[in-house]
């Protein structure tokens, strides 16, 4: 009888396909062969069939849910696979920068979520690896690339983790029963907007051309961007 | 989420300081709970005052950083170092970005919402099982839009939520209403809906306000029913009343007849025998007397137990209960009283009449020790073997000990517990033991989903024998059904 009673502390939907699609976003920002872009969507996929297996499973119809979420996170995860096979063994920099294509399936089974008390670590481990796929795709392009998408991909690479924190927070405190869209959006929106302005600000900076400065004004300058993020940490 | 960053913004000069200094300036603020309960307690929380703008009615709760975007930092000094090391200007750039998002949120403003409540229940005197539809309106009263504002309704524990959720979101422009409704179903009891929790976020969420806001006026759904009869005994006050005894006296029924005392009433001698025999007889009817009825609940931490965690816990059976007892006894001559041990004791000697009647139900509706809200645990990790265990068992044995003392002697007991430990049934021996006549009523709140639960239900099922072996009558209350029921059946089982 108390069934319905019962809130559903799952994350929410809006920002969990939000978390996936950006997630996703940061990876096909930085990719430039065919190979990675197809591993970013089987990938990608990977992570809807998971989602639509989990929505089964949590219905009750487990027989059918279990296996096709199974079936996805294998695929979401063999992407990395297809991707390096694609790609030419003489072209270890997009493999390298193939190790983004892991965050995707672990944003998702975070906000699945795969289990309630690993969710978050499993968002952040996930953006752990879209960062570390971008910053690798800055160290071993050099300085030919065009700044824009790396910095985009770095500002998807946060909004994915924040809509995916989000969907986690308001599913344990709301729910998913909870009409909750309109907070998520504009929660998303904003850090959307702030990412934007960051890579404005990042373009900005470069357009100074620091490099006609001497080296202990930039070390100078070093330190005092190393004091405002300690002091912003705190 | 670090308990340093937490403050507590109950002063209200703090409300009127500009907010800046209002979570650093205060070395003390760690996460000071209780003190935040209390401002909630205070009844006066939701609105009050600020001194900056007299206008203004400011919702107080207990801000704390949420610290969620601190992981940022670390992304930027790893794309700093990483572009400084390889001399990649490209990388360096990223940590610019990252730089950026981590200044985000300590550039939105600290959540000051200043919100109305209002709920209406489309039926405050249901039926038992019938639905009953509840609307809160929240209205932003504030200058600022509310970005994410989180509502929880404070639905009385004992209501299932059938249709929609209590729970809510909302972005509010200033002057906006945002409305919502869920559907409970009736449940026997009177049944008080807390307070509104507000939690309100700024929109990076670095910052989280949470306090609870009650409605403008206060919802009571009301849902009587008496139970057929009360479960008494037969030892009684000596006052005329309801309970038939197998004493000889005045009343209604032929007890017996009996020879001639000095002293009995002349409208007692049996004339006609007199006539017949020549001697004096006196005609003795059965006794009716009044009981004195004492309604114990047992409110300690045990009795919170529930079947699962949506579900009533015990506590909310029992006053549920306690409250259908009441409205069968105060139809009668019974002196009725309320006794609870639990945070502390709670205590109304039994009496009769109307006034009497409605103050013992605010009592049961409002005493500190009938919260529906399980006694806050310091540390609910603590092992259970420690010192604080010790000390709660002191002070109940206390709180027994207080109780003997006002029980008087002719009162009877009626002890409603979920007997979910050994000391409720140690507590219904102890008390039978001192004279006083008692009846268990315990909702079982059992159940077979796990192994520990199973054997919890074992036990419980233990003790009602071993009360039952005592002599104990025990009515055992499945919630699923009525108590009047129950109370029929336990009748049924004894006979």
């Amino acid at each position: 009888v108390t069934l319905s009673t019962r809130a559903v502390n799952r994350p929410t939907r809006l920002s969990s396909v939000v978390a996936v699609l950006a997630a996703t976003a940061s990876v096909a920002l930085v990719a430039t062969a065919s190979g990675q872009r197809l591993g970013a969507l089987i990938a990608l996929a990977g992570a809807a069939v998971l989602g639509l297996g989990a929505a089964l499973h949590y219905r009750g119809y487990w027989a059918v849910g279990l296996p096709l979420t199974l079936v996805g996170v294998t695929v979401s995860l063999s992407a990395v696979g297809v991707g390096v096979a694609l790609t030419p063994s003489t072209r270890v920099t997009e493999r390298v920068e193939l190790v983004g294509l892991l965050g995707i399936p672990l944003i998702a089974l975070g906000v699945v979520p795969l289990s309630r008390r690993f969710a978050r670590r499993l968002v952040s481990a996930g953006t752990a690896f879209l960062v570390v796929g971008t910053v690798a795709s800055g160290l071993l392009r050099g300085t030919g690339l065009d700044p824009v998408p790396l910095l985009a991909s770095l500002a998807a690479a946060v909004v994915a983790w924040d809509a995916g924190e989000q969907a986690i927070g308001l599913g344990e405190q709301l729910g998913r029963r909870a009409r909750t869209w309109p907070v998520e959006a504009a929660h998303t929106a904003a850090t959307a907007c702030v990412g934007g302005l960051g890579v404005g600000a990042a373009m900005l900076v470069q357009g100074v051309n620091v490099t006609d400065l001497p080296i202990e004004a930039l070390l100078l300058l070093l330190a005092a961007a190393v004091a405002l993020l300690v002091a912003l940490y705190e | 989420m670090s308990d340093a960053a937490r403050s507590v913004d109950t002063a209200r000069s703090d409300s009127a300081t500009d907010g800046s200094d209002a979570d650093t300036g205060r070395s003390d603020g760690t996460a000071d709970r209780s003190a935040a309960a209390a401002v909630r307690d205070a009844g006066d929380a939701d609105v009050s005052r600020s001194d900056a703008d007299a206008a203004d009615r400011v919702v107080e709760g207990e801000l704390r950083r949420t610290g969620r975007w601190r992981g940022i930092v670390a992304v930027a000094l790893l794309a700093g170092a990483m572009g400084v090391l390889a001399a990649r200007p490209l990388v360096l750039l990223l940590g610019v970005v990252g730089a950026v998002v981590a200044a985000y949120p300590r550039l939105t403003g600290r959540p000051r919402p200043t919100v109305r409540v209002e709920r209406t229940v489309s039926d405050d005197a249901p039926s038992r099982g019938e639905a009953v539809d509840v609307t809160v309106s929240v209205t932003n009263t504030g200058r600022w839009p509310l970005v994410d504002l989180r509502l929880v309704d404070g639905v009385p524990p004992m209501l299932a939520v059938r249709e929609g959720s209590p729970r809510h979101a909302a972005v509010l422009l200033p002057g906006r209403t945002t409305t919502f409704d869920y559907a409970v179903g009736a449940e026997y009891g009177h049944h008080r809906f807390s307070p509104l929790t507000v939690i309100a976020r700024d929109v990076s969420g670095g910052h989280e306000l949470s306090a609870t806001v009650a409605a403008t006026e206060e919802t009571v759904l009301s849902c009587t029913e008496a139970v057929p009869e009360v479960p008494l005994r037969r030892q009684t006050q000596h006052r005329s009343g309801r309970l038939v005894t197998d004493d000889g006296g005045s009343g209604i029924e032929f007890h017996r007849t009996r020879e001639y005392r000095q002293g009995d009433p002349m409208s007692r001698v049996d004339w006609t025998r007199f006539a017949r025999t020549g001697r004096l007889t006196t005609v003795e009817f059965r006794e009716e007397r009044a009981a004195s009825v004492v309604l114990l609940v047992d409110a300690r931490a045990s009795a919170y137990r529930a079947r699962d965690e949506a579900e009533p816990h015990g506590l909310a059976y029992c006053l549920a209960g306690a409250e259908q007892l009441l409205t069968a006894l105060s139809d009668t001559r019974d002196y009725v009283g309320v006794a609870a041990v639990g945070r502390e004791f709670c205590w109304r000697s039994p009496g009769t009449g109307a006034d009497h009647e409605r103050a013992v139900r605010r009592l049961l509706a409002t005493h500190p020790t009938l919260s529906t809200s399980p006694p806050g645990d310091a540390n609910p990790d603590a092992d259970p073997t420690t010192d604080a265990d010790h000390d709660h068992d002191r002070d109940h044995d206390r709180q027994v000990r207080e109780l003997r003392k006002r029980l008087g002697d002719d009162a009877q007991v009626l002890f409603l517990s979920p007997l979910a430990d050994e000391f409720a049934s140690s507590l219904a021996l102890t008390l039978e033991a001192a004279g006083h006549p008692v009846t268990v009523v315990s909702p079982d709140v059992t159940s077979d989903a796990t192994t520990g639960s199973r054997l919890a239900r074992v036990e419980r099922e233990n003790r009602v024998h071993a009360l039952r072996e005592a002599a104990i009558p025990v009515v055992d209350w499945s919630p699923d059904r009525p108590l009047g029921a129950s109370i029929v059946r336990a009748r049924e089982v004894a006979e």
